[in-house]
C-alpha cells in the first residue's frame, strides 16, 4: 500500500492517455491529408526564407529561381514529403510534442511573431489564470454553501438551492455569457464588454492590476455560475450522506469536540467525492474556457482556437489540440495526487 | 430496490420537482409536434437559409408588442394579402375586380417602405389594367398608379400568363409615375408645391401624413383603405395574389434578424430539433455505455479488460477540443455531430454499469439462472438489465440536457449543421453581427431561454427520478 | 431493648442500601425515546428501569426493533435530529445523568465513563484515518495526552485485544471484519471506562471469530473490573457473559433479573415462549414458535404489548391496562398482570 506506487500507476495511465491522442490525432491528420498541408506550409514559409536571404547575394533572377527551386526539392526530401504520410508518423509526432509547427496563416503575437508556438506559448497563461480562478472560487463556494444547506436538507432553502442548482447545470456558460455583456455591459455600462486589458493598458502596475480584475470579472463570473451549482448539490448530498454513517455516530459517541467531528469525521471524508467532482468537471472546463474567452475575446487559448477554426488554420489548430489535452492531463493528475492523498482505500 | 414499476412511478411523481418537470416536457413536445406539422420539412433549407424569401421583412426589426412600452408608437410591419376581389361586370364586356385592404393606422412614425406585389395573372384577349388608389381617414384619396400588364409576345397563345414565377412587384420609393400622382395630389388638396424629386426622398410622408414644407409631420393616424382595381377584358380573367407591404419598425412575437427572418419561427423550429439530438443521442449513447459495461461486468477476462481499458482512454479525453478538431476534419452535418457526441459519451455509462454487473454476477438469482443452462445473452437481459434499469433511466434522462447543450455550443462556434435551424446557430449569428454591443436582445435572449428550459426541464425529471434510484434520498 | 433492636436494623437496613447503592453503577429509572418518522412518533424506548452492579454483566435481550439499540443511544444521548421525547432517570457512578449539559455529558460521561461497541464495526470505523489514530482519539481531545503518549497508549489496547504488533498504522479497510470489531472493543477500553456497551458485538462475524471475541470480553470483565450492557437476540449468547438479564419487548422491560433465574426459570409469557422456541438438538420436541408480529412502535397496542400474541391474556385487563412492574423475588422482576399478587 504505497502512495508512490498508486500515484506513478496513475501517471503512467494519464501519459499513456496521451500518448494515444496523440498517435490517433496524427493518423487522423495524415490520412485526410491535413499533414502534408501542414508540412508543405513549413517548407514555404523556409523557401520564401531562403528566397530573401539568397536574392542578396545572387542578383540574376534565372539563377536566383534555380537555386531555390534546388533548395526547395532538398527541403521536401529531407522532410519526407516525397514518401507517403504514414513514413512519418515518428516526425509528426515529435513535431506536435515540441510545437514545432510552423508559422499561423493570418495570426501574431503581440511581440510580432507569427510561429505558431509562439502563440500558444503567448496566449496559455491568460487562459490558465482565467480557468484556475473560476475553479477555486467555484469549489469554495460549493464547499461552504453545500456543508451549510447538508444540515438543512428539505428545508425551503435546500429546495430553492436545488432548483439553483438545476438552473445552473442548464445554462450554457457562454449564453450566459452573452446576457452578462448585454446586461452588464450595454444597459448598466458597469464592466467592459471583453478583452484583457483597457486600450491602451494604464502604466501603473496596480492600476493594471485592478484593470486586469475588472476586465476578469464577467468572464470569472460566468465560469464560476457554470460550475458552483452541480458542486453545491455534490457537496450537500455527499456531506449528508456522510453525516449519517456510523463512524460519524460513533466519533460523536466517543465524545469529540463538534468541531473534530465536523470537520475530521465528515469533510475529510466527503472531500473525496467531491474531489471527483472536480475533476469530472475538469474537461467541462477547458471546453467553458474556449467558449468563454471567444464571448468575451480574452486572449487566451480558447479564443485562439476560435480564431483558427474560423480561419481554418490546421496548423495552429493541431498545436493547441495537443496543449489543451496536455492541459487537461496535467490538471487531471494534479487532482488525482490530492485525491490519493486524501483516500487511503485507493492506493493500491 | 424498487418492488415494481407502480412504487417507482409513485416516488417520482411525489416530489414537486418532477411534476414540474413533467409539465414542461409536455409542453415542450407539444410545441415540437406543431413545429414539424405546420413547416415542411424542407423548410430549414429552402426558406429559412435563402435570404431572398425574407426580402420584404424589415431587419433587426424588435417584436411589436415593444410598442406597449414604447413612449412613441413604432410602425409595426404589415404584410396584407387578399385574393377575393368584388367583381363588377360592366355592360361594355369589361370586369372589374376591386381588391380592398384595410390598415389601420396609429403608429407615431411612418412606414420605411410600401410596395405592391402582383402573382399570377392570366388574361385571354387584352392584357389587364392594374389601378392602385389610397382613401385616407381625412377622406382624401389618392390615386397611386396605373399600369397595363405586359402584352401578348410573338408566338403566344392564350391564356397569357404573367408573373407567375415572379410576382410583380410595385415600389413606391422607385416609381417616378407614384411620385409624380402625389405630387398633384398635393397640389390640388393644399396647394403646396412638391416636385417629384422632392417627393421621392421619402414618399410615404405624403401619403400617409398632411404635408408641411420642411419637416418630417407626424402621420394621420385612422382607417386607410387600398383599392387595388383589375380591370379586365374576359371573364376567365384572374389574378392569384395581390399584396402590400407597408416596411414596419418592428415586428412579429420575437422580432427580425439580419437577414429579416422572423426570429419566432426560428425559435419554434428549433424544439423539435434540439429534442431530436438530445434524445436521439442520449438514447443511443446511454444502450451502448451500458451494454458494453454489462458485458464487460459480466464475462470478465480478456474482454472485460479491452472493454475498461477503452472506456477509460476515451473518459479522460478532453471533450470539447477533440470534438472541435473533429469536426473541422469531418465536415459539420449532425449525423457527424451525434456520431461524435456517442463515441466521446459512452464511457460514462460503461465503468458505473460494469460494477453493477460485477456485484450482480455473484448474485444468488444469476447463478440459478447459470446452473439451469440458461445462455449468457438471455441471463444479460432478462435477468441483468432490469435491475440496473432504474439507474440507466435516470442517466439516460441526465444526459439529453448535455446533448442539447454540447450541440448549441458547437452551433455557436459556428460548427453547427447549416442546413437545421437550431437555437444555437441563432446565438452564432447574432453573436458574430455584434447583436450584444448593438443591443438586439430579442435576437439574443429568446433562443437562449429556449435552451435553458429544455434542458431545464430534462433536468428537474432526472431529479426527480433521484429519489426512486436512491432510496436515503426518499422522504415517504 | 425494643429500640435497640430497631436502631440496629435501622442501621443494618441503612448499611445495606448504601452497600448496594455503592454496588450500583447505573440505574435507569422510566427512560423514553420517542422518535418522529414522518406524521407519526415511534415509542421506541418506552419506560425502561433497570439497575447495573458494578463489576457485573446485564444482558438485553429482544427481538429486532424492541428498543434495545435506541436504549444505549438513550443512555449514550446520542439523540438523532428527530428526537420527540427524551426524558427519565439516568444515575451513572453517582452523577445526574440527565441534567447534565451537553458540553458536561460530552466530557464527564461519554468514554470516561461509559463507551460503546457499534454493531456493524465495519462501518464504526473513520475510513480515511488510521485506526491506532482513531483508537487514540478520544485520548487526545478529552483527557489531553500529547498526540505521541495517546498512540502508544492505543497500541497497547490494541495489543491487549490481541492484534498484531504495528496494526495502529493501517487502515480499516485494510483489517477483517474480526480485526475490525477487537479495534472497536480496543478503542471503547482505552480510556478505561466503568462501563462498556457492546450492542450486537458478533452478530457480523463468524463463529470462530464470535468465540474469540467473548473470550477476550471474559477475560477482560475479569481483570479489569468492568461492567457490560450487552445487547443482544442471540439468547444463549447472552446467557455466556450476563450476570443479569433485562428482556424488552415492544420498546419496555418485561422481566429482568438475575441469568440463572431468567433463563431456568422464566415468567413472563413472552421469555417462556421464546425460551421453547430454541430448537432443541437432542430433544425429540418440535420446536415452537410465536404466533403475530412484533408490535408497531408507533401505534402500539393498548395495554400489556404483548397481549395480542399472548396465550394466556386476561381479557379485560391485559388490552387495558399497562402491567406495573411485579417484584417476584431474588431480585427478580416482572411486568405481568399475572404476578399481581406477588409483591409490588
Amino acid at each position: 500500500m504505497s502512495l508512490l506506487r498508486t500515484l506513478t500507476i496513475r501517471a503512467v495511465n494519464l501519459l499513456l492517455v496521451l500518448f494515444l491522442v496523440l498517435f490517433l490525432v496524427v493518423i487522423i491528420i495524415g490520412a485526410t491529408g491535413t499533414s502534408d498541408k501542414i508540412l508543405m506550409a513549413i517548407v514555404r514559409q523556409e523557401v520564401s526564407t531562403y528566397r530573401q536571404v539568397t536574392s542578396r547575394t545572387i542578383t540574376d533572377p534565372e539563377a536566383l529561381e534555380k537555386a531555390v527551386e534546388t533548395y526547395k526539392r532538398e527541403l521536401i526530401k529531407a522532410y519526407g514529403l516525397d514518401k507517403p504520410w504514414y513514413t512519418r508518423i515518428g516526425d509528426m509526432l515529435r513535431r506536435i510534442i515540441f510545437l514545432d509547427l510552423g508559422v499561423s496563416k493570418s495570426l501574431q503575437t503581440f511581440s510580432g511573431s507569427n510561429k505558431v508556438v509562439d502563440l500558444i506559448m503567448e496566449r496559455l497563461p491568460n487562459t490558465v489564470l482565467l480557468v484556475t480562478t473560476a475553479t477555486i472560487l467555484s469549489f469554495v463556494i460549493g464547499l461552504l454553501i453545500g456543508v451549510k444547506l447538508a444540515t438543512a436538507i428539505g428545508s425551503r432553502l435546500d429546495r430553492a438551492l436545488t432548483y439553483f442548482s438545476a438552473t445552473s447545470y442548464a445554462l450554457p456558460t457562454w449564453w450566459t455569457g452573452i446576457i452578462f455583456i448585454l446586461v452588464f455591459y450595454f444597459y448598466l455600462r458597469i464592466f467592459p464588454p471583453g478583452g484583457m486589458y483597457s486600450v491602451p493598458p494604464p502604466e501603473d502596475a496596480l492600476m493594471r492590476f485592478l484593470d486586469l480584475l475588472w476586465h476578469a470579472a464577467l468572464p470569472i463570473m460566468v465560469l464560476v455560475l457554470a460550475t458552483v451549482g452541480s458542486n453545491i448539490y455534490v457537496t450537500r448530498t455527499v456531506v449528508m450522506n456522510i453525516a449519517q454513517e456510523d463512524f460519524v455516530l460513533a466519533a460523536r459517541a466517543k465524545g469529540l469536540p463538534e468541531h473534530i467531528i465536523r470537520w475530521r469525521h465528515i469533510a475529510r471524508v466527503a472531500a473525496p467525492p467531491i474531489l471527483t467532482q472536480l475533476i469530472l468537471g475538469l474537461a467541462g472546463s477547458i471546453g467553458g474556457a474556449i467558449l468563454t474567452e471567444t464571448v468575451f475575446g480574452w486572449p487566451g487559448m480558447g479564443l485562439l482556437f476560435y480564431q483558427a477554426i474560423v480561419s481554418s488554420d490546421e496548423a495552429l489548430i493541431l498545436g493547441l489540440v495537443y496543449v489543451f489535452t496536455l492541459v487537461y492531463v496535467i490538471a487531471r493528475f494534479v487532482l488525482e495526487v490530492f485525491y490519493v492523498i486524501l483516500d487511503p482505500r485507493v492506493r493500491i | 430496490m424498487i418492488s415494481s414499476k407502480k412504487e417507482a412511478l409513485r416516488i417520482f411523481f411525489s416530489s414537486s420537482v418532477s411534476k414540474m418537470g413533467i409539465v414542461l416536457l409536455i409542453i415542450l413536445l407539444a410545441l415540437s409536434i406543431y413545429a414539424l406539422t405546420a413547416f415542411p420539412t424542407e423548410y430549414g433549407k429552402l426558406v429559412w437559409n435563402n435570404p431572398k424569401a425574407w426580402e420584404n421583412y424589415p431587419k433587426s426589426a424588435p417584436p411589436s408588442w415593444v410598442n406597449l412600452f414604447a413612449k412613441s408608437k413604432l410602425f409595426e410591419h404589415k404584410v396584407l394579402e387578399s385574393r377575393e376581389p368584388v367583381v363588377f361586370k360592366a355592360p361594355d364586356g369589361t370586369v372589374k375586380m376591386l381588391y380592398y385592404f384595410d390598415l389601420d393606422y396609429d403608429a407615431d412614425e411612418f412606414p420605411k417602405f410600401f410596395s405592391m406585389s402582383v402573382k399570377d395573372v392570366r388574361y385571354w384577349k387584352s392584357p389587364p389594367v392594374i389601378t392602385l388608389k389610397l382613401i385616407r381617414p381625412d377622406g382624401k384619396t389618392i390615386e397611386l398608379t396605373s399600369f397595363i400588364v405586359s402584352s401578348p409576345r410573338a408566338g403566344e397563345s392564350p391564356p397569357y400568363i404573367r408573373y407567375q414565377e415572379e410576382p410583380f412587384i410595385l415600389k413606391i420609393d422607385s416609381d417616378v409615375n407614384v411620385w409624380r400622382s402625389i405630387s398633384l395630389f398635393i397640389k390640388d388638396n393644399y396647394g403646396i408645391d412638391f416636385s417629384p424629386s422632392e417627393i421621392s426622398k421619402n414618399p410615404e410622408r405624403f401619403i400617409f401624413g398632411s404635408p408641411v414644407k420642411g419637416n418630417l409631420s407626424s402621420p394621420l393616424k385612422g382607417g386607410y383603405r387600398f383599392e387595388v382595381a383589375v380591370t379586365t377584358y374576359d371573364s376567365k380573367d384572374a389574378v392569384s395574389l395581390i399584396s402590400l407591404i407597408l416596411g414596419g419598425s418592428i415586428y412579429g412575437l420575437l422580432g427580425t434578424d439580419i437577414i429579416g427572418r422572423d426570429i419566432a419561427i426560428g425559435v419554434l423550429l428549433g424544439f423539435p430539433t434540439s429534442l431530436f439530438i438530445g434524445i436521439v443521442t442520449s438514447v443511443i449513447v446511454t444502450l451502448v455505455g451500458c451494454l458494453l459495461g454489462i458485458i464487460g461486468g459480466y464475462f470478465g477476462g480478456k474482454t472485460d479488460e479491452v472493454i475498461q481499458r477503452s472506456s477509460d482512454i476515451v473518459y479522460n479525453l478532453p471533450l470539447l477540443p477533440l470534438t472541435i478538431f473533429l469536426i473541422f476534419l469531418m465536415g459539420s452535418s449532425i449525423w457527424n455531430i451525434v456520431l461524435l457526441l456517442i463515441v466521446f459519451g459512452w464511457p460514462g455509462l460503461t465503468i458505473v454499469t460494469r460494477s453493477i454487473a460485477l456485484q450482480l454476477r455473484e448474485a444468488a438469482f444469476i447463478e440459478a439462472a447459470k446452473s439451469y443452462g440458461s445462455s449468457p445473452w438471455r441471463i444479460i437481459f432478462r435477468h441483468m438489465l432490469p435491475q440496473v434499469t432504474p439507474f440507466i433511466v435516470a442517466q439516460m434522462i441526465f444526459y439529453v440536457p448535455t446533448f442539447i447543450l454540447l450541440e448549441a455550443a458547437l452551433s455557436f462556434l459556428g460548427l453547427g449543421d447549416p442546413t437545421l435551424p437550431t437555437w444555437g446557430q441563432m446565438l452564432e449569428l447574432g453573436f458574430r453581427n455584434g447583436a450584444i454591443y448593438l443591443g438586439l436582445w430579442w435576437w439574443i435572449v429568446p433562443p437562449g431561454i429556449m435552451i435553458v428550459l429544455t434542458a431545464f426541464t430534462f433536468v428537474l425529471i432526472a431529479l426527480g427520478m433521484e429519489p426512486v434510484v436512491n432510496p436515503r434520498l426518499r422522504t415517504r | 431493648m425494643i429500640h435497640e433492636l430497631v436502631a440496629h436494623a435501622s442501621r443494618k437496613a441503612v448499611a445495606w442500601w448504601d452497600h448496594m447503592s455503592e454496588l450500583e453503577i447505573l440505574r435507569v429509572r422510566d427512560l423514553i425515546l420517542h422518535y418522529r418518522s414522518g406524521v407519526s412518533v415511534v415509542r421506541a424506548v418506552d419506560g425502561v428501569s433497570f439497575e447495573l452492579q458494578k463489576k457485573s454483566a446485564i444482558a438485553l435481550v429482544g427481538e429486532s426493533g424492541c428498543g434495545k439499540s435506541s436504549t444505549a443511544i438513550a443512555l449514550m444521548r446520542l439523540l438523532p435530529p428527530n428526537t420527540a421525547k427524551y426524558e427519565g432517570q439516568v444515575n451513572i457512578d453517582g452523577l445526574d445523568a440527565m441534567h447534565l449539559s451537553e458540553e458536561d455529558f460530552r466530557r464527564k460521561v461519554r468514554w470516561r465513563i461509559i463507551s460503546i461497541v457499534f454493531q456493524g464495526a465495519m462501518n464504526a470505523l473513520n475510513p480515511v484515518l488510521k485506526v491506532g489514530f482513531q483508537v487514540a482519539e478520544p485520548l487526545i481531545h478529552n483527557f489531553g495526552f500529547k498526540k505521541e503518549d495517546a498512540l502508544a497508549l492505543a497500541e497497547e489496547a490494541l495489543e491487549e485485544v490481541g492484534l498484531p504488533k504495528g496494526i495502529s498504522g493501517r487502515y480499516p479497510h485494510e483489517l477483517s471484519g474480526g480485526m475490525k470489531q477487537r479495534v472497536c472493543i480496543a478503542m471503547a477500553l482505552v480510556t478505561k471506562p466503568k462501563i462498556v456497551i457492546l450492542d450486537e458485538p458478533t452478530s457480523a462475524l463468524d463463529i470462530i471469530t464470535q468465540a474469540n471475541i467473548i473470550n477476550l470480553l471474559k477475560q477482560l470483565k475479569k481483570e479489569r473490573g468492568l461492567s457490560y450492557i450487552f445487547i443482544t437476540h442471540d439468547l444463549a449468547l447472552s446467557s455466556e457473559l450476563a450476570d443479569s438479564v433485562a428482556v424488552m419487548y415492544g420498546g419496555k422491560i418485561v422481566e429482568r433479573g438475575p441469568a440463572d433465574g431468567v433463563y431456568t426459570t422464566p415468567s413472563h409469557p413472552y421469555m417462556k415462549l421464546l425460551l421453547n422456541s430454541i430448537p432443541r438438538l437432542r430433544q425429540d420436541i418440535p420446536p415452537s414458535f410465536i404466533p403475530g408480529a412484533p408490535p408497531d412502535l408507533r401505534n402500539p397496542p393498548p395495554g400489556c404489548r404483548f397481549h395480542p400474541r399472548c396465550p394466556h391474556m386476561i381479557k379485560g385487563k391485559c388490552d387495558v391496562e399497562d402491567p406495573p412492574i411485579f417484584d417476584i423475588g431474588g431480585g427478580h422482576y416482572i411486568a405481568c398482570w399475572l404476578y399481581r399478587g406477588e409483591g409490588a
